[in-house]
Formats: structure tokens, C-alpha cells, sequence
């Protein structure tokens, strides 16, 4: 199976979609410049400028564009450069994408896809935010953030099959990971997680990134003598926590590690059904790993400080675990 | 500062021995150092510190048994403070009784006790008192270990231990809730049970309590086998032989990939069918009685299988055994044949399904065929003890016969 960077498998799916010719592709700086993180670098002079459209700064036209497209037929794909520009697009996207198939009768959808990245690496306050759970938070929306090359290629062509708005969650600091990647036709079905690595102690929840870090802290404690699960959820709506409570029942304790603020983000939400459906096999109190809670300072020391490390990850695995 | 608890070196172990401590109150240890030595249910062992700091206490002395999970010691950073909070008292060894003594009740009412969901669902279900459990979590919260040491008879404050002790000789008379403990009859002399031989106490009598067992004798006619062991052997050095044992534990493996729910488990959710055939060989000792695991029997050659079963008993005579050379086994061979013994029933090792018994191979006379002609001919009954739960008798013989039939044509195996 050729190992493949994420970048690349997501070039392979964007090239995969632009077999169907109702696609196109529609964002800042994607067609002469290629893009601010090369993944449609060649893309113009292989589709032309009609398919492949370079677009002003303004989020909100992109969005609504492509969702009065999606409506009208196409299966257009929308890059928003970095998720924190999406803050102006947030009308079209919560009050218009998300709505439009029940506002309507179920007589029109929204089948677009909107790629956007989380990241930071001093990018300071406005430019290193996630707003994942604000977008988990719609009904009417499916948001997808995957975390290996494979899951990248197999979610993206699920996504542009999916007749609902879509938001892929893309980080710009996974664009170089490698990993195998299945040739051909390859779909992972949105809306089912997956076990990252088995252990028996203690099961960590995570998903896009995280998965990487959590893995690290995994080998880290495997040292230790101390077994990590680690469940990538891939998916954050619709969120499925099956394989993550079967794992909870089985290690009875948890650490959820987001990228994002801990007060009312993703994590709150994953850890909650794990307490709401796995109660009973509590065998100690949830552990977060997240953002600390201030906005991202530019000073690279300081940064560092607030963003989530492994040395946090193993810290809270050891408090839940009960070990020093 | 940090504690340093018992750890679990194996799927079942509940419980450690310090058999000594390696350092003393007052020395440093560094992080992967050994700070003692421990006698596991069925391995000595030395066991590192996760912590690097100054060893302040030593909780549990040299002799004393602890919970898995248990502080046995504490370590402090230099300034000298140790931890608070309450810790699994270590249990003193049971000097003069055969039960487990009893130990005092935490004055604690029921609503005070401080455990998590899943020990107190586990509780409920087995009919524990939490107030009768001691925690070893943050702040002394009871947390699942704790009740699993208490369900397996374990210290850690328990008082009704749930397997019941060993039957007295004398039956106690005073009809009462709580086990009672015999005295000691006048002159007797009373042996605390070593790590071992709890633990086969433990699980055989789990596995005669739980398993019904059923049991079939064949005879089996070794000439072929004894032919062909000679064969082989020809050529080889002492220290390479293939013995008798080495034969019956192939053909088991061999027979095993035909009969799988010989070589499964009865778990609460159905029959598990095991994937791999690891069979076990009991190994007598001085001390009592160790099972290692060859595993994949079924696909090692004869001489894979026979190297490997000499490399597990010198460790099983040393003492050396590991954790890892203990696990897993799918299917026993319990061979008493060097004692001379013709044929006898063995009790399954739980979670396994069956185990065979192997008397001594014997020169008799047998009929010819169906002439009324007498030769001699060597002679080897086999005895399979099997779980009903899982099989049944007629699929036990048939099992027994594929073994007996691979014996009788033992170039079979070969291939």
C-alpha cells in the first residue's frame, strides 16, 4: 500500500472529486498560488480557471456561493484558508447550509463540502483559535476532522457522497504526516469512530491531531508497564461513541484530549455521554486535556505553554490512573 | 514523594509476597531501580520503582502479603514528608489458621463510604459490604481493584472472604453466619499456605466448584510411536531426546485443531473458541506444581515442541519461570506416568476445557488382531478430563480417539 502524506491523499481525493464535473473548487489563493498549504497546487492548469476559481477575501460570498450551487445541482468544494475566516461566513454556514433541507421541506439539500484547517504555531490570538465545537454544536451540519493520510482520502470521498453540508476539519500542522493509504476506490463512512491502539488501562478519547500526540504519550507510559486505548472518534456530528464506551467498560477509566478550550468545547460533550451511558463502569473521575483557557499568546514560550503537549497527555493518564 | 504499590505481573495474579526488600528506609532509588524482591502466585520477581526519591517507609516488611495496587512502600523527595492518605493495609501472614482471618470492620456507615460507580455496582452484585472494603484510590475512594481483590478472598480489609477456605478436617459445630475458624486441634501443627499452593487451591477449587467435569479412558497402543521415538533419537544426544511426553503433547496439539471446543473457554457470554493451541504441561516441584505453556503446539514440529518443553521445565526447576511462560495455555498435559501410575483423573485448569492425564506405558499382553494369539505389546491409558459445559461425551471420545489415533500412527503428526 504506497504511504502517502496527508497532503498528498487529500490531493489524490480532490483530484478523485474532480472526476464528477459538477465540481468545482472555490477559496483564497487556490488557484494561482495553489494554495496556502499546496493542496491544489496544479490544479488550475489541469482543470482551468472555470472549475478552479480564485475568490476575493470574503468568506461570506464563498460559503453562500457555494451553497446557492449546491442547490442548484453541483458538488462544489469551498476552502475556507484558515477556520478562524469562517467566523464570517457563520451566517451562511449555521443559518443557511444547515437549515435550508428542513426550512425547505426536504425539497432542496446543500451537498457541499467546506474544507477548512485548525492549526497555530505563532499565528497569535485571531489566527490559532478551533472552532470545532461550535460547528458540532448545528444540527443540519456533519463535521468531520480525520486524523491519518487514509482516513483523510477515504472521509473526503465520503463527504462530497454525503447530501448534507459537510465541514472537513483539515490542521495545518498534519499536513506532513505519513501514513498508508488504500489505492482506488476508498470510502470510511462519516459518523464511525475507530480504535487508534489498543491497551486494557485506561482509554483515551481524541480525535484529528490529538490522535498523534495520544499516541506518543502511549508509547511513552507502554515503558511504564501501563497499557493505552485510544479511540479516534474521526467524527464529531454525527458523534458515534460506541467503539469509545466499549472501550470505557473495559478500562473503566478515561482521558479526553481536545484541541480546543475545555469550557463548553468538544470535550465537554465526549465526556459527558461517556458519563451519561458508561456510569456504571466509572471507576474514577474524567480527566481533559485541552487548550489552557486564555487567547493564544504569540511568544513562542508562551505558546507552548498553552497548547496541548504529551507530557500533559501522560500527566492526566497517570492522575486518573491514580499514579505518580 | 510517591507511593510504591504492588504491581500485577499477570492476568490473574491478586496478591504479592515481599520476599525481601532490596533497599532500606533511608536510601535513594532511582526511577527503574529494584527496590524489592516478590514472590507473585507463582514467580519470584524484583520490582522497579516508577519513582526516583528517598525511600521514607517501608509499608509492607519482608513476609507480609499486599493487594495488587497496594502501597508496599513510600518514597519522599528529601524533605521528608510522606503521604497521608489511608493505603491498603499489607496483611499479615495467617500464622496458626487455616482461614482467613478476619479482619476488623471499618466503623464506617454505609453512606459514608467513598467508592466509584463501578465498585459499587460490583459490590452489589456480589453481595460485598463496601463498608468491609478498604480504598486505595485518591482519598481512600474504593475503586474497582479493591473490589476485585476483596471478591478473589484478598486482604485489603476484607472480612467474608467469598471462596470458602479449605474444608476443615473437623467440621465447626457453632452454627454461624461467618466462617468459623477450627482451632487448632491440641499438638497439631499448622503451615501457612505458600503463594503456590493458594493458588492452586484457589483455582482448582474454582474449577471442581465451577466446571462439571466428565472423564474418558483409552488405551493406547505405543508400539509405533516407541518405534519411531527410537528412530529419531538414534542420532540425537541426551540432552536432544524426544520423550514419550513430547509425542502426547503434539498429538494433543495436533488433534486440538480438529476438536476446538476441546480447546475453548466457558465465559459468561457463551463458548470462546481460543485462536491459538498453547498447551500447558504440568511440571511437579518440590514446592508444588507449575503449568508453562508451549505455545502453537499444533504448529511446532516434534523437536520444536520437544526443545521448547525442555526449555520450560529447566526454567520451572530454576525457579525462573516468567509471567509470559505462564499465560495463555488453551489445553493440559498432566503426564504421572514416571511414577508408575496406570491411569488416574486430573482436574481441568480453569479457563481451559479439558486436560489429559497420562499413565505409564506398560508391557502387557494383548491379543493378536483377532487371533487368540497373546504378544506383548506397550500399553498407555489416557485420560481426558473435560468441562460438560462446553462438550459433551461423545465429541470427548472421539477427541481421545483422534489423540490415540495419532499415537498408533505417529508419521501422521509428522506431516
Amino acid at each position: 500500500m504506497p504511504v502517502l502524506t496527508v497532503r498528498e491523499a487529500l490531493q489524490q481525493a480532490l483530484h478523485e472529486a474532480m472526476a464528477d464535473e459538477r465540481t468545482f473548487i472555490i477559496g483564497e489563493d487556490i488557484g494561482h498560488y495553489g494554495s496556502t498549504y499546496g493542496v491544489t497546487a496544479g490544479f488550475l492548469e489541469k482543470y482551468g480557471p472555470e472549475r478552479i476559481r480564485d475568490a476575493p477575501i470574503a468568506e461570506a460570498g464563498i460559503a453562500g456561493l457555494a451553497i446557492g450551487a449546491a442547490m442548484a445541482g453541483m458538488r462544489p468544494i469551498a476552502e475556507i484558508m484558515s477556520v478562524n475566516f469562517s467566523l464570517l461566513a457563520f451566517d451562511m454556514i449555521i443559518n443557511h447550509a444547515a437549515k435550508i433541507y428542513s426550512m425547505f421541506g426536504g425539497k432542496f439539500s446543500v451537498p457541499l463540502v467546506l474544507r477548512t484547517t485548525n492549526g497555530w504555531t505563532q499565528l497569535s490570538a485571531t489566527h490559532s483559535q478551533s472552532f470545532d465545537s461550535m460547528f458540532a454544536h448545528i444540527p443540519g451540519l456533519k463535521v468531520v476532522a480525520p486524523a491519518t493520510p487514509a482516513d483523510m482520502k477515504g472521509m473526503f470521498r465520503a463527504a462530497m457522497a454525503d447530501p448534507d453540508p459537510v465541514i472537513f476539519i483539515e490542521h495545518t500542522l498534519m499536513y506532513g504526516i505519513k501514513g498508508e493509504v488504500p489505492e482506488g476506490d476508498y470510502i470510511v463512512p462519516i459518523g464511525q469512530s475507530v480504535l487508534a491502539r489498543e491497551g486494557r488501562h485506561i482509554t483515551v478519547v481524541t480525535y484529528s491531531r490529538m490522535v498523534h500526540l495520544s499516541l506518543q504519550a502511549a508509547d511513552i507510559l507502554a515503558k511504564e508497564g501501563i497499557e493505552v486505548e485510544i479511540v479516534d472518534l474521526r467524527t464529531l456530528r454525527p458523534l458515534d461513541m460506541s467503539v469509545a464506551l466499549e472501550s470505557f467498560k473495559k478500562t473503566n477509566r478515561a482521558v479526553v484530549v481536545t484541541e480546543d478550550w475545555q469550557s463548553y468545547g468538544t470535550s465537554a460533550e465526549i465526556a459527558t455521554r461517556l458519563y451519561e451511558h458508561g456510569f456504571d463502569y466509572l471507576d474514577a473521575p474524567i480527566q481533559r486535556v485541552n487548550f489552557r483557557e486564555v487567547p493564544m499568546p504569540y511568544a513562542k514560550n508562551l505558546e507552548q505553554q498553552v497548547v496541548v503537549t504529551t507530557d500533559r497527555i501522560v500527566a492526566a493518564i497517570k492522575k486518573v490512573l491514580n499514579r505518580s | 514523594m510517591a507511593d510504591i504499590t504492588m504491581p500485577k505481573m499477570g492476568f490473574d495474579m491478586t496478591e504479592g509476597t515481599i520476599v525481601r526488600w532490596l533497599k532500606k528506609v533511608g536510601d535513594f532509588v532511582n526511577k527503574g531501580e529494584a527496590v524489592a524482591e516478590i514472590e507473585t502466585d507463582k514467580v519470584t520477581i524484583e520490582i522497579e520503582s516508577f519513582v526516583s526519591g528517598t525511600l521514607s517507609e517501608i509499608v509492607s516488611p519482608a513476609g507480609s502479603r499486599t493487594a495488587v495496587g497496594g502501597v508496599i512502600a513510600r518514597t519522599s523527595d528529601g524533605a521528608g514528608a510522606t503521604h497521608a492518605a489511608p493505603v491498603a493495609a499489607p496483611v499479615a501472614a495467617p500464622v496458626a489458621a487455616v482461614a482467613p482471618v478476619a479482619a476488623p470492620v471499618a466503623a464506617v456507615a454505609a453512606g459514608d463510604v467513598k467508592a466509584s460507580p463501578i465498585a459499587k455496582r460490583m459490590a452489589r452484585e456480589h453481595g460485598l459490604d463496601l463498608g468491609t472494603i478498604q480504598g486505595s484510590g485518591p482519598h481512600g475512594r474504593i475503586v474497582r481493584d479493591d473490589v476485585s481483590a476483596a471478591m478473589a478472598g484478598r486482604p485489603a480489609g476484607m472480612v467474608a472472604p467469598v471462596v470458602a477456605p479449605v474444608a476443615p478436617v473437623v467440621a465447626p459445630v457453632a452454627p454461624v453466619a461467618a466462617p468459623a475458624l477450627p482451632s487448632a486441634a491440641a499438638g497439631s501443627t499448622v503451615v501457612p499456605l505458600s503463594n503456590m499452593r493458594r493458588t492452586i487451591t484457589r483455582r482448582l477449587t474454582q474449577s471442581w466448584q465451577s466446571a462439571p467435569h466428565f472423564y474418558i479412558t483409552m488405551d493406547v497402543n505405543m508400539d509405533a510411536a516407541l518405534t519411531l521415538r527410537k528412530q529419531v533419537n538414534a542420532p540425537l544426544s541426551k540432552e536432544q531426546q524426544i520423550s514419550i511426553n513430547d509425542m502426547i503433547v503434539k498429538a494433543c496439539g495436533v488433534a486440538l485443531v480438529a476438536y476446538p471446543n476441546l480447546n475453548a473457554s466457558f465465559v459468561e457470554e457463551g463458548i470462546q473458541l481460543n485462536p491459538n493451541i498453547n498447551v500447558s504441561i504440568a511440571v511437579a516441584l518440590d514446592s508444588g506444581l507449575v503449568a508453562p505453556v508451549v505455545t502453537n503446539a499444533d504448529s511446532r514440529s516434534l523437536g520444536g515442541v520437544s526443545r521448547e518443553s525442555k526449555r520450560l521445565i529447566g526454567l520451572a526447576r530454576d525457579g525462573k519461570l516468567g509471567a509470559e511462560n505462564l499465560q495463555g495455555g488453551t489445553f493440559t498435559v498432566s503426564n504421572l506416568g514416571m511414577y508408575g501410575v496406570t491411569e488416574f483423573d486430573a482436574i481441568i485448569t480453569p479457563p481451559q476445557c479439558a486436560i489429559l492425564a497420562v499413565g505409564a506405558v506398560r508391557r502387557i499382553p494383548v491379543f493378536k488382531g483377532d487371533s487368540n494369539d497373546v504378544v506383548a505389546a506397550n500399553i498407555c491409558s489416557i485420560t481426558i478430563s473435560a468441562d460438560h459445559r462446553i462438550t459433551d461425551g461423545a465429541e470427548g471420545a472421539k477427541f481421545v480417539g483422534e489423540i490415540k489415533r495419532l499415537l498408533e500412527n505417529p508419521l501422521s503428526m509428522l506431516i
